[in-house]
């Protein structure tokens, strides 16, 4: 029954855009003398000019595309890609210079783009990146958060999917997500970009929809020409190298560094307590030499193919590109092949009837690492830990060997694609787009019995996310008067999301030649899981502009989400902005100023929450069996439960969308023929009604619940400053680009009148920033059991019933009551950066180019998680945990802190515990991320043209961090802000390449 | 000219006649749209309650949630085996602080096993279910009225249970008998554990006489099963009476005691109960891994459906290499308490052959190890498996006939009939091969002596089953020997602290006063 609906709104909407067509047709047939199609490109550019010049941020998903794929308009090179005025830093133009050899989005605007941090806390190539825009908007307690402030990467207008979280409602470590777990978007062909914009103007985002409600990245690849005929092709080889200078150490450094506890506090030799691997000193594994590392960490190399073919002409053109990319991470054999096709065709069968579309797909494959901990939390059992690998190269080269026998096996296929329909006539124009975004994950996982206390395991993993959008649009573009310009347009869209996964795993199989669980008699657990979510929305748009002066934009949404519970789906939001042009106004004789405008735009938008878990109110699961250690038993005397979602937190009624205000302030100047470019954005952003998990009396068997109403607000200042300084046509050119953003975040109000909430390791306090550690304030060490302070009770000062002596860490008891506990435990330091930025340097002599890249983050810290492990061995040591795990590179002291206080070893009051300022250290750093040299030959070429077409490269990634941080790069911190040593280094990397277009 | 604005006035007319019709098919059917989108891992308000296999996962959730409240962090040992208990920590701090009694210290371990949430999802689980289930019976009619009364019977049961458990580990706890199942949280303030005992007394009562001795004996099923399937799987009428036995026990109510025994033992083959030959208890195919009417209480992990686990059973603690790959185990029973606990060499248990003079020990392995392995139970996978992959299948049981035994035999001694305690004594002895013991040549006819030597058996007989605690406290409570366990008797030390979490969230809660600071 309910399907016929949906033909019912196929039919409709075909029908009235046919209806449409056919009106406007006639409309033009019978007035042929009218330059029709002319003066719609020409007013549709005119106002996107005058839209960009007011925000360079400002392009319209649907104007773009009848811009940028109008076959007609390739050559002339209108619309926001090319205006020089838009070219601010928030968007990098690669279209006539080759893509940084990187892998990833991320990796490309890393640094490149103010009010954009992005995340790269492995070397490990092709894992996640994370992208904050403008600060994050809700707090990072669980990796399951993260994906709820991430912003939207439109490619080519399609909002691409990213692996939904939902895989972690099976899982027991807040980990790696099953599957392939490939960053989606290190799956996008990098020499294919034409541009990268990061939209962050409000009522830009408005357009956009409830997706882009954090931010959006609009990725524009090159496409079909009707004015060339030409063959790209980009290759370069190169290395990843291996880090240079490793210490690796033995049991003899690990001995020593455990006796200098025992020695501070004079114990005698018989009660030391050491574990069974430090105590036969003649064990060569231990003891011996310590080449662990010869053998895991080598230079390997990157390479890239790639060759694109554009031709065509007026009325259809296309262009095919094919490329091979493979990337090396420099330690444990990691590396990412990636394989890209991707097919554009215009065509213009009629005078204003456009037909577009796309086809692209890569496949994508991954060789992980090998670490302890990423294997021991896939298949949530712990092994005996107490005896590690040692260092030495024979039992390394041991476990290598029995690693040979291991299959793992990472493969993410990804298709993408539009149909796009355009139909401009005078005034009207209609279009109508289907976008799809496939993807599959496929993991297949094989370890021996051989390094798992004789058990074997088996993983399977075939997930996909499947996208499909329809959009439509219609706009007039009514004459009024020369002065006065007016668009107005109504779009609808529909979004169907599914996600999927099925996951096997089995335990202890008979044997390791036959690699798969279909051999039998393996303990096998099976669980798959779907999550659909659909999204409706329409709006109408209005542009207006006054005489390139003053330009105004109001949106108006209507949203509805099956996300969101029924009585409440449909949201409205409105958005306005506004910016007049001072120039073209006040200063239209000023030599100096060649452009100045200042804007102000606001909006309100929905923001997806990516499950329908809460649309249905209170629920029954299948999942409350489980505890802690022990994340799926499925059944109670063979029969599937139902219950209330105990752990997982009550969902109750009057669930409603949670939103976003923003509002943003730009003011915009050019210097001297926009020789010298300044763009200031103060922004101020609202996230409110978000869903947060709050505690609850556990009298009810409930932890947590869920509500709406949690709010945190973000403002900063954004500043962009680019400026040719130096500027002659055959000497010396020296452009330079340069942002720095700063932002910070508060939490206004939590739900349910709370004034904090502490979840895990956090604590969140209404009118405290979101990012906070929340730690207790370490003041040294206790020297002799008499500066114990005692209370006026008589007692002297302890925690959990254990009195502080002689030898204990010097804890501030900060609400003065005679005991440490959670209350003493304070807010301090951030771990996302308030400031960040980039410094873009470019120096063009002739043929040859020279660029460097630097960027910065600052005023952030990280908790060295890695130091207190370190310390921490009494504990760790008697521990069967994830947090005991130690790995092979743990034998090396590369930067480790060694100024921390010795406490007694044999105190029980937990002196190295993790949440203590102790740990906590200032992470600002600066890198040198890039630095590249050109040469233009100008071969092949006639015609003279500026166009480089052969074009030799060298670039080396990585090459400098300065930075106060003990660790080994202060990137690798995760999410939270802890450093862990788990992360494998980001290499060192020269590659040289030759670009050629024929 | 006319003819033109005509012209553009009817195609704006006929434009927006489309819109609009356009839009308003559109907008209504996009709510359709809307809705089709399911959810797919859980069932809304109106998904539940339906039919038949609804009230059966609800029913079983009642189940598996009691049985994760008592198996989650190894609770039911750590309650009531480890503190001041026979086992000794290998190295493990937390549970060394456990055997210490120091139940304050910082481990984490020790926090969530004094996390009391996981008891009462169990039971609001059970209040949920009486609420909902009489529904079901109008809705679906496999769904009939003497299921109905089972099931809720059951239910109320293993409330009346879940607190009785509560109230010997924390004492005093908030009774919580609605379901709520709103949205509001209030907040509850502890009722004192003899308000709490005397609920599940009542509630016990009064359900008794609904429960049946075997579930589904044919021709008629139990959720499509018969007697066979679920014997020591679900509560039975002897469940409840042994529920009743012990909380009078607790109580020092030993009158009921008595009473309540006396039936549980002359009903023991309505359901299918015995004594157990000490191969079956220790064998890793015997009765932990079986189904088995002598479970008088018992919670299965059955391997056949995948509801074994790492964590929630004593293997996991005491089990070391050559039965699993782990070098050495968490606790351990010091050979020193295994001399002194087993002091007869006859004794099947663990005892010496007297004429090979080797030992013979089916509670432990490889004796002559430093560290022993205690391996009365030990169910890894199947129970047939060769310890590769450590995951138990072992069932929690928390009675089985020997236990009520010896609860009567306590029970007649402080009724002071110590000739009816010894003669029940006696039979579980002959079937642990040992000698018959008389009341005048071996105990000097001393009532406290008997008592001790019952203790001493139960502590032989239950090692590894969550008794050792309760018991001590019992014993101590009858017989007044031991200063230290006495002063924690007074002082409310025998109970947990309550977790800071669970303060945390709930004003009205103080900390048991003993562990105030």
């Amino acid at each position: 029954m309910k399907k016929r609906f949906h033909w019912l709104i196929c039919m409709c909407f075909t029908l009235q855009g046919l209806l449409i067509a056919l009106c406007s047709w006639g409309g033009t047939i019978k007035k042929i003398s009218h330059p029709s199609l002319n003066s719609i490109e020409y007013q549709l550019s005119q106002e996107l000019d005058s839209v960009s010049v007011s925000n360079s941020e400002q392009v319209d998903t649907v104007i773009l595309e009848t811009i940028i794929l109008d076959p007609k308009k390739g050559n002339a090179k209108v619309g926001p890609n090319f205006n020089s005025a838009t070219h601010y830093g928030e968007k990098l133009d690669y279209s006539d210079q080759p893509a940084p050899p990187f892998i990833s989005v991320q990796q490309i605007l890393k640094g490149n783009a103010s009010g954009v941090f992005i995340q790269e806390n492995d070397g490990e190539p092709g894992t996640a990146q994370n992208i904050f825009i403008r600060g994050i908007s809700t707090p990072l307690f669980s990796k399951k958060d993260i994906w709820r402030s991430q912003p939207v990467v439109y490619l080519n207008g399609i909002p691409l999917m990213q692996n939904n979280p939902f895989v972690f409602d099976i899982q027991q470590y807040d980990m790696n997500p099953i599957g392939p777990a490939t960053n989606l978007l290190s799956s996008i062909d990098i020499n294919n970009i034409e541009s990268i914009e990061v939209i962050t103007n409000p009522v830009e985002l408005a357009k956009l929809g409830p997706m882009a409600a954090n931010g959006a990245i609009w990725i524009t690849t090159k496409n079909g020409d009707a004015h060339k005929t030409e063959v790209d092709v980009n290759v370069y080889m190169g290395m990843a190298t291996a880090p240079r200078q490793i210490s690796p150490i033995n049991g003899v450094y690990e001995k020593n560094f455990r006796n200098q506890f025992f020695n501070q506090y004079n114990i005698s030799e018989s009660d030391r307590i050491f574990p069974e691997y430090l105590r036969d000193e003649t064990n060569p594994d231990y003891f011996g030499d310590a080449s662990w590392a010869d053998k895991y960490y080598n230079s390997a190399p990157k390479y890239n193919m790639n060759v694109a073919i554009t031709s065509g002409s007026k009325r259809a053109n296309f262009r095919f590109t094919g490329g091979y990319t493979g990337d090396s991470g420099n330690a444990d054999e990691t590396s990412f092949q990636r394989t890209n096709v991707s097919f554009f065709v215009n065509m213009t069968p009629l005078l204003g009837f456009e037909f577009n579309c796309m086809l692209s797909g890569s496949s994508t494959t991954r060789d992980r690492n090998r670490s302890f901990v990423d294997r021991f939390a896939e298949m949530e059992y712990l092994p005996d830990l107490s005896t590690p690998i040692g260092p030495s190269k024979n039992a390394y080269g041991k476990y290598d060997n029995f690693y040979k026998e291991a299959l793992d096996d990472n493969t993410t296929n990804v298709v993408q694609g539009y149909l796009d329909l355009n139909v401009n006539r005078r005034r009207f124009s209609f279009g109508t787009n289907l976008s799809f975004d496939y993807s599959d994950n496929i993991r297949g996982v094989f370890y021996p019995s051989t390094i798992l206390e004789s058990s074997n395991y088996v993983s399977n993993y075939n997930g996909y996310n499947q996208r499909i959008i329809w959009n439509n649009h219609f706009s007039y573009h009514p004459e009024i008067n020369e002065k006065y310009n007016l668009n107005l347009q109504l779009t609808s869209s529909l979004t169907n999301d599914t996600y999927h996964y099925n996951y096997a795993r089995a335990f202890n199989g008979p044997n390791d030649y036959n690699k798969s669980s279909s051999s039998g008699n393996y303990v096998m657990y099976r669980y798959v899981d779907e999550e659909n979510t659909r999204l409706v929305s329409f709006s109408g748009i209005v542009d207006y502009s006054y005489n390139n002066i003053l330009d105004l934009t109001l949106t108006c949404r209507y949203d509805g989400s099956s996300q969101v519970q029924a009585d409440q789906r449909w949201l409205f939001s409105p958005g306005i902005g506004a910016t007049w042009n001072l120039k073209n106004h006040l200063l239209n004789d000023s030599k100096t100023f060649s452009d100045l405008n200042i804007g102000a735009s606001w909006t309100r938008l929905g923001k997806m929450l990516y499950t329908n878990k809460y649309s249905i109110g209170p629920q029954y699961t299948s999942m409350e069996l489980s505890w802690q250690d022990e994340t799926i038993i499925p059944s109670y005397s063979g029969f599937s439960t139902i219950t209330r979602p105990y752990t997982n937190g009550w969902v109750g009624y009057d669930m409603g969308w949670p939103y976003t205000e923003s509002l943003n302030l730009t003011l915009k100047a050019g210097l001297w023929g926009n020789r010298l470019n300044f763009k200031l954005d103060v922004f101020n952003r609202n996230d409110k009604d978000l869903v947060v998990r709050t505690t609850v009396p556990q009298e009810l068997g409930y932890e947590y619940q869920f509500s709406n109403g949690m709010e945190v607000n973000n403002r900063g200042v954004e500043l962009n400053i680019v400026g040719s300084i130096l500027s002659s046509p055959n000497g010396l050119n020296w452009d330079a680009n340069f942002n720095i953003t700063y932002v910070e975040n508060e939490l206004k109000k939590l739900p349910n009148g709370l004034n904090q909430l502490a979840m895990d390791d956090r604590l969140l306090q209404v009118g405290k920033s979101i990012d906070q550690f929340w730690v207790l304030q370490n003041q040294g060490i206790y020297k002799d059991a008499g500066e114990v302070p005692v209370g006026s009770n008589g007692k002297s000062l302890s925690t959990n019933g254990i009195s502080f002596s002689a030898g204990d860490p010097k804890w501030s008891d900060l609400d003065g009551n005679g005991v440490i506990n959670d209350e003493d435990k304070m807010l301090k330091g951030h771990s996302t950066p308030p400031i960040y930025g980039g410094l873009y340097n470019r120096f063009k002599y002739k043929r040859f180019d020279l660029s460097f890249h630097l960027f910065f983050a600052v005023g952030h810290d990280a908790l060295n998680v890695r130091s207190s492990q370190r310390y921490d061995f009494m504990t760790l040591d008697n521990e069967n945990s994830l947090k005991a795990v130690k790995e092979i590179f743990f034998w090396q002291n590369t930067n480790d802190k060694n100024d921390y206080p010795i406490y007694n070893p044999l105190s029980e009051v937990h002196p190295y515990r993790q949440d203590q300022d102790l740990f906590m250290e200032n992470l600002a750093y600066v890198k040198l991320r890039t630095v590249s040299l050109g040469y233009n030959f100008n071969l092949f070429n006639k015609e003279k043209q500026k166009k480089n077409n052969a074009y030799l490269y060298f670039v080396a990634n990585n090459l400098l961090t300065l930075t106060d941080f003990s660790g080994d790069d202060p990137e690798l911190v995760n999410y939270k802000g802890y450093y862990t040593g788990y992360s494998l280094p980001i290499p060192k990397s020269f590659i040289i390449g030759i670009k050629l277009t024929l | 000219m006319n003819n033109m604005i005509l012209y553009k006035i009817s195609i704006r007319l006929s434009l927006g006649f489309v819109l609009m019709i356009g839009l308003t098919i559109y907008l209504s059917s996009c709510n359709d749209f809307l809705d089709e989108s399911e959810v797919n891992n859980a069932a809304g308000e109106t998904q539940q309650w339906n039919t038949f296999a609804d009230v059966r996962s609800a029913f079983m959730g009642v189940y598996g949630l009691t049985r994760t409240a008592l198996a989650e962090n190894n609770s039911h040992w750590m309650f009531g085996e480890l503190r001041y208990g026979d086992f000794a920590s290998y190295k493990r701090a937390d549970l060394k602080a456990v055997i210490n009694n120091k139940l304050n210290s910082t481990h984490k371990q020790i926090q969530n096993v004094s996390n009391w949430r996981r008891f009462y999802a169990a039971i609001n689980a059970v209040s949920i279910f009486i609420k909902n289930a009489p529904q079901v019976v109008e809705k679906d009619i496999k769904y009939s009225e003497v299921n109905l009364k089972y099931d809720i019977a059951q239910a109320r049961a293993l409330r009346a249970f879940l607190y009785f458990y509560m109230a010997r580990v924390w004492g005093d706890v908030p009774l919580v008998t609605y379901s709520y199942d709103n949205g509001s949280f209030p907040e509850f303030a502890k009722s004192s554990s003899a308000t709490v005992l005397n609920y599940a007394e009542s509630e016990l009562s009064a359900v008794i006489e609904d429960l049946p001795f075997l579930y589904g004996v044919s021709p008629s099923s139990y959720y499509g099963k018969n007697d066979d399937y679920w014997e020591g799987e679900l509560f039975n009428k002897l469940s409840a009476a042994t529920v009743l036995a012990h909380i009078a026990a607790w109580r020092g109510n030993y009158v009921d005691v008595d009473a309540y025994t006396r039936y549980i033992l002359n009903n023991l083959e309505h359901v299918n109960a015995s004594y157990t030959l000490v191969e079956d208890l220790t064998s890793s195919t015997g009765l932990f891994a079986e189904k088995s009417g002598s479970k008088l209480i018992g919670f299965s992990f059955g391997f056949e459906n995948r509801e074994t686990s790492e964590s929630g059973h004593i293997e996991d603690l005491t089990l070391a290499y050559p039965l699993v790959q782990k070098s050495y185990p968490d606790v351990y029973v010091p050979m020193d308490t295994i001399n002194i606990m087993f002091s007869e060499t006859s004794d099947l248990r663990f005892g010496v052959d007297t004429t090979s003079m080797h030992f013979r020990s089916d509670y432990f392995y490889d004796i002559n190890m430093p560290i022993p392995v205690f391996s009365k139970i030990k169910v890894v996978k199947d129970g047939q498996g060769d310890g590769d992959y450590g995951i138990f299948a072992s069932s929690l049981i928390f009675s089985r006939p020997e236990e009520i035994a010896l609860l009567r035999s306590e029970a007649m001694v402080v009724l002071n009939l110590p000739e009816e305690a010894l003669s029940i004594l006696n039979t579980l002895r002959s079937n642990r091969s040992l000698k018959v013991l008389r009341y005048s040549e071996d105990f000097n006819e001393d009532k406290l002596l008997l008592l001790k030597e019952i203790f001493n058996e139960r502590r032989r007989e239950l090692i590894g089953e969550g008794w050792r605690w309760y018991d001590q406290i019992r014993c101590q409570k009858i017989i007044g020997e031991d200063l230290e366990l006495l002063e924690l008797i007074q002082n409310g030390g025998i109970y947990w602290p309550v977790a800071q979490d669970v303060l945390n969230r709930n004003s009205l809660l103080i900390q048991n006063s003993y562990w105030q600071n």
